[in-house]
């Protein structure tokens, strides 16, 4: 059984997770930092 | 056979939930308790009331429909009475009929909704005005076209009665936790506007009778209105957390006839007048 | 650490002949460092059964209490702090930890993947929490006390908190990093992970919630955090957000609590809609009714709830075309939840059912969830909620939905999947009993609540007047009896793992669709580490 592209595939699946998992940090710290700004500049 | 079975299945479910939901609605007031809410003595609690009533019973049925439909299947789609599973797993007709449905329900709740919450907001036209300000733990009342002001706060039997360990049976005090030493007197069949407000955190001003509670918020002035159309006795409490005394802030409001009214101002008035002349504040 | 026990990719070829079960040795290894997804989710589940056990012995100092009218017990003081941590342990430290705790489970064995997509970061998600919760309940036993302004938080009131003020900001801070590292992990090992044919509209009820749920997540936890280090600010270093004398505006802080609150509420339930989804077709051998509107409706659910925070805020002020707006904007939710309750009884309909456990849970669930959702039906209607807000109204809807709603689904879900996770039967007896003790007691907890608040009784007060003490009594006298139910519950999930003699198959019930139902009971420590071939057979939807 030839495992290699299998072990590929799921390397290229963890890499791709590792980019998704990027995006949703940076969109909840800018949803953190949205609230607070917009009530100290909200004033 | 099947179809006829299912109907009478039916039938009979429907008939023990109704039972079942006259045990649960209705039985426990004949114990003497109070289940429901007060129908009040003001024509917002009178809306009120109707409100709840109306989307009350209309969950009722919503829910006497769907329980009756559920249990029917209970009794009769079990694996245990032979009962083979049919195949069906979807369909739209049912989807769209059971959206719709329910939307127009809403949209029946939506107009009394309403016209109940725009009768609410429109204090215009009111011929006095008294301003309620909370404190942590007990309230104030000015009245701005008479001058007269107090504190109103929890009744001193009460509040010996409430203490951790005080030996004293709340049954033996009258109007436990709902009795206070100046009660905010009004008069009968005037719009009266409220001013509320508080000093310290947030309080709320709630008297069921009068059919609303509106929050009390330190720095800002919130506008209600009422008119009793009852003489009568009406008691209320605080309805938001302000601390470790929020359970003993209550709220009485005697409504007077006309005259008793104006009797009872020109009282505090002399009253008052006496107090400032003697040089100490109430 | 020894590294090969948490490696889990390429070098796992050599472990098809031994199942890949190299749990590692030693328990900190084991328990500490671990990165498989089974092992979180267990101690997730365990962290969660811990905190209930907690949070209801603070439901019972506060049932015993409202006993009678007088003060008894507790100082009022104390009386708020239990009310307060109740609520914060219950719902941050009991609900959402355990429904991580299953998506930990069974995310990756339903989607046909190995692990979780970021199995370190999971670690970590886990191991905040018991960090936060020593924490939180350590200020009980501080000089001023706990936090005793309700789990609510308002100012200014909140600001009155003694000592223990930053650590409750610190402990949330950490809840909510948890559970956005947990979102971002569910997230992206459901779009990243699945295995070949494993198409989104294939994947299992639970999945779709669990999904739906982490983008709330990620779109609500930061607002809590911001909400509460302004509080932080308010308190230590003297801004003004909330405070009216300094330009500032308490009901701002309402405004952006319930923007969390509300989509907070809908995290609780929405995997409660999920394992619901799994279980009634199981136990009625028919499909799913309406799979795509079930995914479709709880989509609109979460959308929704975004826009219908105010109602936890009717009577602050409101200008009237606000309180319309979402009036009607809260009356709407009802039609999604309702097309959810028909699916579901359309899926028992016709069907060849049987009572197991798990089934009499989620019946359990669908009858009492729909009583509870008629109640906040009755609650969004403005004018009436005036006579409702802040009295044992609301708190009778809330705990109807929350406790027979998901805390039942959350019991339905360990009766249903335990054997899978420890290849043991549970005792169907006393599962039986645990249910039928918890759903009569949790009725005589609950019911007369509805009479309590149309009454005319309010919230959080320790001490009542005397026309409320009937029904006082008799719910404190259903609170024990749940209580002392749930000591069943930990005995049956005890004996389940430590001695049942009892071994489940790999099927465990008749028929159940879903891949982990084709792994074994219990499944190897590392399962589809090579991706299963996902056919139409195997999903549930014949749709």
């Amino acid at each position: 059984m030839n495992n290699d592209p299998q072990a590929n595939e799921l390397k290229r699946k963890r890499a791709q997770a590792v980019r998704t998992a990027w995006v949703l940090g940076f969109i909840a710290v800018a949803i953190f930092v949205t609230f607070i700004g917009s009530a100290i500049f909200g004033r | 056979m099947k179809k006829e079975n299912t109907v009478i299945v039916a039938l009979a479910v429907l008939a023990a939930i109704i039972a079942a939901t006259w045990l649960i609605l209705v039985a426990p007031a004949l114990s003497g308790n109070e289940i429901n809410m007060t129908r009040g003595v003001t024509p917002q609690s009178a809306d009120h009331f109707d409100l709840h009533m109306i989307v009350l019973w209309i969950c009722v049925v919503i829910g006497i429909g769907v329980f009756t439909v559920m249990f029917t299947s209970i009794v009769l789609h079990r694996k245990s009475r032979g009962h083979e599973a049919a195949k069906f797993s979807h369909s739209t007709k049912a989807e769209i009929i059971w959206t719709i449905i329910p939307v127009l329900i809403l949209v029946v709740m939506a107009v009394p909704a309403t016209t109940a919450l725009v009768k609410m907001e429109d204090s215009s036209g009111a011929v006095m005005t008294v301003k309620i300000t909370g404190f942590q733990w007990r309230w104030k009342y000015e009245y701005l076209d008479q001058d007269i002001s107090f504190i109103s706060s929890l009744d001193p039997t009460s509040n010996a009665a409430r203490q951790l360990d005080s030996g004293i049976e709340p049954t033996s005090v009258d109007n436990y936790l709902l009795d206070v030493d100046h009660p905010l007197v009004l008069p009968i069949g005037r719009k009266i506007k409220f001013l509320i407000t508080a000093d310290d955190v947030i309080h709320s001003w709630w008297v069921p009778a009068l059919g609303w509670k509106r929050d009390a918020i330190p720095g800002f002035i919130n506008e209600a209105w009422t008119n009793i159309e009852k003489p009568g006795t009406y008691r209320g409490q605080c309805a938001e957390l302000c601390g470790k005394d929020h359970g003993f802030m209550p709220i009485v409001v005697v409504a007077l006839s006309e005259d008793e009214f104006e009797a009872w101002v020109n009282e505090q008035r002399t009253g008052q007048r006496q107090i400032a002349q003697r040089g100490t504040t109430p | 650490m020894s590294t090969e026990t948490t490696y889990t990719d390429v070098n796992e070829t050599h472990d098809e002949h031994d199942h890949g079960d190299h749990k590692p040795t030693g328990f900190l290894d084991r328990w500490l460092f671990t990165t498989n997804h089974k092992d979180i989710g267990t101690l997730y589940l365990i962290f969660s059964l811990t905190m209930f056990m907690i949070g209801g012995a603070m439901a019972m100092v506060i049932r015993a209490e409202l006993f009678m009218p007088g003060l008894q017990l507790v100082e009022p003081d104390f009386f708020n702090q239990m009310t307060t941590m109740h609520a914060l342990v219950m719902v941050f430290g009991a609900v959402m930890p355990a429904w991580v705790g299953f998506a930990n489970w069974l995310v990756p064995m339903m989607i046909g993947a190995p692990d979780m997509a970021l199995p370190r970061m999971n670690n970590w998600s886990f191991w905040i929490l018991p960090f936060a919760f020593s924490m939180l309940l350590s200020t009980l036993f501080m000089d001023s006390g706990g936090p005793a302004a309700g789990w609510t938080m308002y100012p200014p009131l909140v600001l009155q908190t003694g000592t223990s003020f930053a650590f409750v900001v610190f402990a949330i801070h950490m809840m909510g990093v948890s559970s956005i590292m947990g979102s971002i992990n569910i997230i992206a090992t459901i779009f990243n992970m699945r295995a070949p044919g494993m198409t989104l509209l294939r994947m299992p009820m639970f999945v779709w919630t669990w999904l739906i749920t982490a983008f709330l997540l990620i779109a609500v936890m930061p607002v809590l955090a911001g909400a509460v280090t302004m509080l932080l600010t308010d308190h230590f270093f003297a801004t003004n957000f909330f405070n009216a004398a300094g330009g500032g505006d308490p009901v701002m802080f309402q405004h952006i609590f319930w923007f969390f609150g509300h989509p907070e509420v809908y995290i609780l339930i929405l995997p409660a809609f999920g394992v619901i989804s799994e279980i009634l077709p199981t136990f009625s051998r028919k499909p799913l009714f309406g799979y795509s509107s079930m995914v479709y409706a709880t989509a609109t659910i979460a959308f929704l709830s975004f826009i219908v925070w105010a109602h936890h805020m009717f009577t602050v002020g409101m200008p009237l075309q606000g309180e319309l707006f979402f009036m009607y904007a809260t009356m709407l939710i009802s039609v999604p939840t309702g097309v959810k309750v028909f699916n579901w009884i359309s899926t028992m309909w016709q069907g060849s059912m049987t009572f197991e456990t798990p089934m009499l849970f989620a019946i359990g669930f669908v009858v009492l969830f729909t009583i509870g959702g008629l109640s906040g039906l009755m609650l969004a209607i403005t004018a009436a909620d005036f006579q409702y807000h802040d009295t044992y109204f609301v708190v009778a809807h809330f705990h109807y939905v929350l406790v027979p709603g998901s805390i039942f689904a959350l019991m339905a879900a360990t009766y249903y999947w335990l054997p899978k996770f420890t290849g043991n039967m549970y005792s169907e007896k006393w599962g039986k009993i645990h249910f039928w003790l918890s759903a009569i007691s949790v009725n005589v907890l609950f019911f007369p609540q509805h009479y309590l608040g149309l009454a005319g009784m309010p919230r959080r007060i320790p001490d009542y007047s005397p026309q409320f003490a009937d029904f006082n009594m008799i719910s404190s006298i259903g609170g024990f009896a749940f209580g002392a139910t749930q000591l069943i519950f930990v005995g049956v999930v005890w004996h389940c793992v430590f001695r049942s003699k009892v071994k489940a198959t790999a099927m465990v019930w008749e028929n159940p669709r879903g891949l982990e139902w084709t792994l074994e009971s219990p499944p190897a420590y590392h399962s589809f580490t090579t991706p299963p071939e996902v056919t139409h057979n195997m999903v549930r939807h014949a749709e």
